[in-house]
């Protein structure tokens, strides 16, 4: 089930809400938004509903043990069992093909031949994303940095919360505990209007911007068609793509924030205007905020991260910006991009005090054009459902084209796609991102004109079919 | 009271911008992506077909939606001339909206494919015109191809007829059909209203009651008799006539007629998983039960084959080929993209057999004759 979508905003959405505000107690609001997260996952397929049922049990009877054994040794398995399920979950469904492609190629190379079939294996919406709740959840257990929960349904809203349920962002179980806690004295008023802004300004991100901008970088790169584009055309096909990929899940990601307003949680900032950044670290800083958290504090500090000297410091940057590529597709073309990623952070360790003293205009258009390139390892890994991903051929091809002369087509109407991508572009590299619009939020008659034409806006779009799921849907 | 009077007031004005933004978002976006000029309020009758002295064709550089024809209102090719060049043989195809292209993603309807399937083939130099009219049946396929479409001078003619429409409430009649009235023209229409209905309508539950709802108030005072229990052999009569004179009036032009068979997606006896489409296309010939649409399907495919064979005519049997493959259609007679590939393979290499003697300098794919 889609954001933008008739069934959600007119059906789920609505009845949610208002048996929700119903409600007598925080109980009885947990089970709802556990029953309500597992029918919104359930819509796509209810068998995987079994798959994160299994693993909230799992997590949650790992916190129990937590709370109740004292010895080291039985801590210890309360943590490594949940996420060795979680993960051998996640290797499983999303990984196979993967190593054994993987394996075929290597094997290849020593040039024998090795039949190695392909398993038909479904890549369940959202599991990276649940997993890395149950994932979190258990080792700030066993830190000690939250209590465990008693509550199952508690629990199980907080993995199921069908705001971030299935492309984030990635909610510690920490950040919303207090709201979680309080969610049966919650006021429904309270946060009634910022909720609903944050919902629209997401949905118009998406759906006016991302899916405009989609049909002519789609039109441009899809089937084959990115070895005709010329110099011009393949920078403007990455381009859209830059401006397409922040708006789509930056809109999702205010969506998901503003859901968790209306009923009660407040779901943490996961983009800061990314497109402003200085350099690498910046970057990171700014962009899908809730997983470079969760790679910096369940991955990178526990390898060791600057503690240990100059070297380590930069093997466990390598590492993590690698894993983190990893995540995000099941290809060795993400895995280039998580490096490609790793290298500019190495790069910027080493080198950052001569960077740094450069005037801020030109470290940030450097560093955006840096992105763009890091975005065609992206595009060549995602996957459409008309074709396999194109992976790697496809990366060189666009890169050969866009840094040198290349004779082709721009593989879209230009001038039309200008009108999109200019002020697509001014959005987001000079105009205020949803948290600085949001500060200080009071409500006022005019904000209900603007939200009013901004979700017709996107209301008569959505009325043409032309949605398109979530990118990080796929991930 | 006056704040009560004012809180309407907002909501209604905010409604009021609500409906503004959904109109403008929808007009623009028609804009942006087919073209479609901004004030405009297009109709697929008007933005596609034209009523003039050379009798019903397609409208020059029409365009509706996706679809857009070329500078002499064919489907396609994108650019033509209207007398074939030289050494290339010209391939026209005449049909309703199996061959015009429905569902099909832009240039993927067969005739659009059948041009680099003949090249595959080995057939170097061919051109192939989509000269399908969407709703045409064979009855007026023939004064279509009198006053237009034999202008423009092809060697072979594919007559992929539509039959089911001989099976409608009224036997099939010549257009052209009323063009849109002046009060047609000048009502502004909402393209959000457009898209919410079209959306609505799509909604099975609404798709199902509007079905049953349409097929009962067309039966409802008539009596057992105008059901047909059995092959209305007048109607199927019908059918084979006007493609016998259609074949007739082809070759009368110098062209080579090629017979096609009509595939449906569904096959002999119904699937279960077949019968709801079958049963909504009883909105195009309400008078036949399912099984009775595909006994005349079956049937009039007898016909084509023996038509072919009394007249000694290239057939192509498209039904023993694609019938029955649900993975080739969006609904009981249009293709989808896979389908339309598999038909256009299909006819390309029936075409390209060097036994029919349809193209007269076939290469091999190797390059040797």
């Amino acid at each position: 089930m889609l954001f933008n979508s008739f069934v959600f905003l007119l059906v789920f959405l609505p009845i949610t809400y208002v048996v929700f505000w119903r409600l007598p107690n925080a109980s009885a609001r947990y089970i709802w938004l556990a029953v309500t997260g597992y029918i919104f996952y359930g819509y796509w397929n209810p068998y995987f509903t079994l798959l994160m049922a299994f693993s909230t049990l799992v997590s949650y009877s790992a916190g129990l043990g937590i709370l109740r054994w004292q010895s080291p040794a039985a801590r210890r398995c309360c943590l490594v069992i949940p996420i060795t399920v979680d993960l051998l979950l996640l290797g499983f469904f999303k990984y196979t093909n993967f190593l054994l492609a993987t394996t075929r190629d290597v094997v290849h190379l020593w040039g024998v031949d090795l039949h190695i079939p392909t398993w038909n294996i479904i890549l369940p919406v959202g599991i990276s994303f649940y997993t890395f709740h149950t994932i979190t959840y258990i080792v700030d257990c066993y830190r000690g940095t939250i209590k465990p929960t008693r509550n199952l349904f508690e629990f199980a809203a907080y993995v199921s919360l069908f705001s971030q349920l299935v492309a984030g962002p990635i909610v510690r179980y920490r950040q919303i505990e207090e709201d979680l806690e309080g969610l049966g004295a919650a006021d429904r008023n309270r946060w009634l209007a910022i909720g609903w802004s944050y919902f629209v300004y997401g949905m118009f991100e998406k759906v006016v911007v991302a899916d405009t901008l989609a049909v002519f970088v789609d039109a441009a790169l899809d089937q084959g068609r990115y070895a005709e584009l010329s110099t011009a055309g393949a920078w403007l096909a990455m381009l859209g793509y830059t401006f397409q990929l922040y708006f789509d899940f930056s809109g999702y990601s205010n969506m998901a924030i503003g859901l968790g307003y209306l009923f009660g949680l407040r779901i943490p900032l996961n983009f800061h205007s990314p497109y402003k950044a200085l350099d690498p670290s910046d970057f990171w800083r700014r962009w899908h905020i809730s997983l470079s958290t969760c790679l910096r504090d369940y991955l990178y500090v526990p390898l060791g991260g600057n503690r240990h000297g100059e070297w380590n410091t930069l093997r466990n940057l390598m590492l993590t910006m690698l894993i983190g590529g990893l995540w995000h597709g099941a290809d060795w073309v993400f895995v280039l991009w998580g490096g490609y990623h790793g290298l500019l952070l190495v790069c910027y360790r080493l080198g950052g005090r001569f960077w740094d003293d450069l005037p801020a205009a030109v470290r940030r258009f450097a560093m955006f054009l840096l992105v763009v390139i890091g975005w065609v390892l992206f595009r060549a890994g995602a996957a459409h459902e008309s074709e396999g991903p194109p992976g790697l051929p496809m990366a060189l091809q666009l890169w050969k084209a866009m840094f040198t002369p290349t004779d082709g087509v721009p593989g879209m109407d230009v001038g039309k796609f200008l009108l999109i991508l200019v002020p697509a572009a001014a959005w987001a590299m000079f105009g205020p991102n949803a948290q600085e619009v949001h500060r200080d939020y009071r409500w006022r008659p005019v904000h209900a004109i603007v939200r009013a034409v901004a979700f017709g806006a996107c209301v008569g779009l959505i009325a043409g079919g032309r949605t398109s799921p979530f990118l990080y849907f796929q991930f | 009271m006056l704040a009560r009077l004012r809180g309407s007031g907002f909501a209604a004005l905010t409604l009021v911008l609500f409906l503004l933004g959904a109109e403008s978002s929808a007009r623009l976006d028609d804009w942006l992506h087919q073209n479609t000029p901004i004030w405009a309020n297009p109709n697929r009758a008007r933005e596609l077909t034209v009523h003039d002295r050379d009798g019903i064709h397609g409208r020059p550089d029409g365009r509706f939606k996706k679809w857009q024809l070329n500078t002499y209102g064919f489907r396609s090719p994108a650019t033509m001339d209207r007398t074939p060049p030289p050494g290339v043989t010209r391939v026209m195809i005449l049909g309703a909206s199996e061959t015009f292209g429905l569902y099909e993603s832009e240039g993927k309807e067969y005739p659009g494919q059948l041009a680099e399937h003949l090249r595959r083939e080995g057939v170097e130099a061919s051109e192939v015109i989509n000269a399908a009219m969407a709703g045409m049946t064979v009855h007026s396929q023939l004064p279509y191809w009198e006053q237009w479409a034999c202008r423009f001078q092809p060697r072979i003619v594919l007559l992929y007829p539509s039959p089911l429409f001989y099976l409608d409430d009224e036997p099939p009649h010549r257009w052209p059909r009323a063009a849109p009235s002046a009060e047609e023209e000048a009502a502004p229409a909402s393209r959000f209203a457009d898209r919410l209905r079209e959306r609505v309508r799509t909604l099975a539950p609404v798709r199902k009651v509007r079905l049953e709802w349409l097929l009962w108030s067309r039966a409802s005072g008539t009596d057992e008799d105008w059901f047909y229990n059995e092959v209305p052999k007048d109607r199927l009569q019908f059918f084979l006539d006007d493609l016998e004179a259609l074949v007739e009036a082809v070759a009368k032009r110098g062209a080579r007629p090629v017979l096609l068979t009509h595939a449906i997606k569904a096959g002999s006896p119904i699937r279960a998983e077949d019968r709801e489409d079958v049963r909504a296309f009883r909105l195009f010939a309400s008078r036949a039960t399912e099984e009775g649409i595909v006994a005349f399907e079956d049937a009039a495919n007898a016909g084509i084959r023996r038509l072919a064979a009394d007249r000694g005519i290239v057939v192509i049997d498209v039904a023993a080929h694609l019938s029955g493959r649900r993975e080739w259609f969006g609904d009981l007679v249009h293709f989808n993209d896979a389908g339309a590939a598999a038909m256009a393979h299909l006819l390309a290499a029936t075409l390209a057999d060097p036994r029919h003697g349809l193209f007269p300098q076939r290469t091999r794919p190797d390059g040797a004759p």
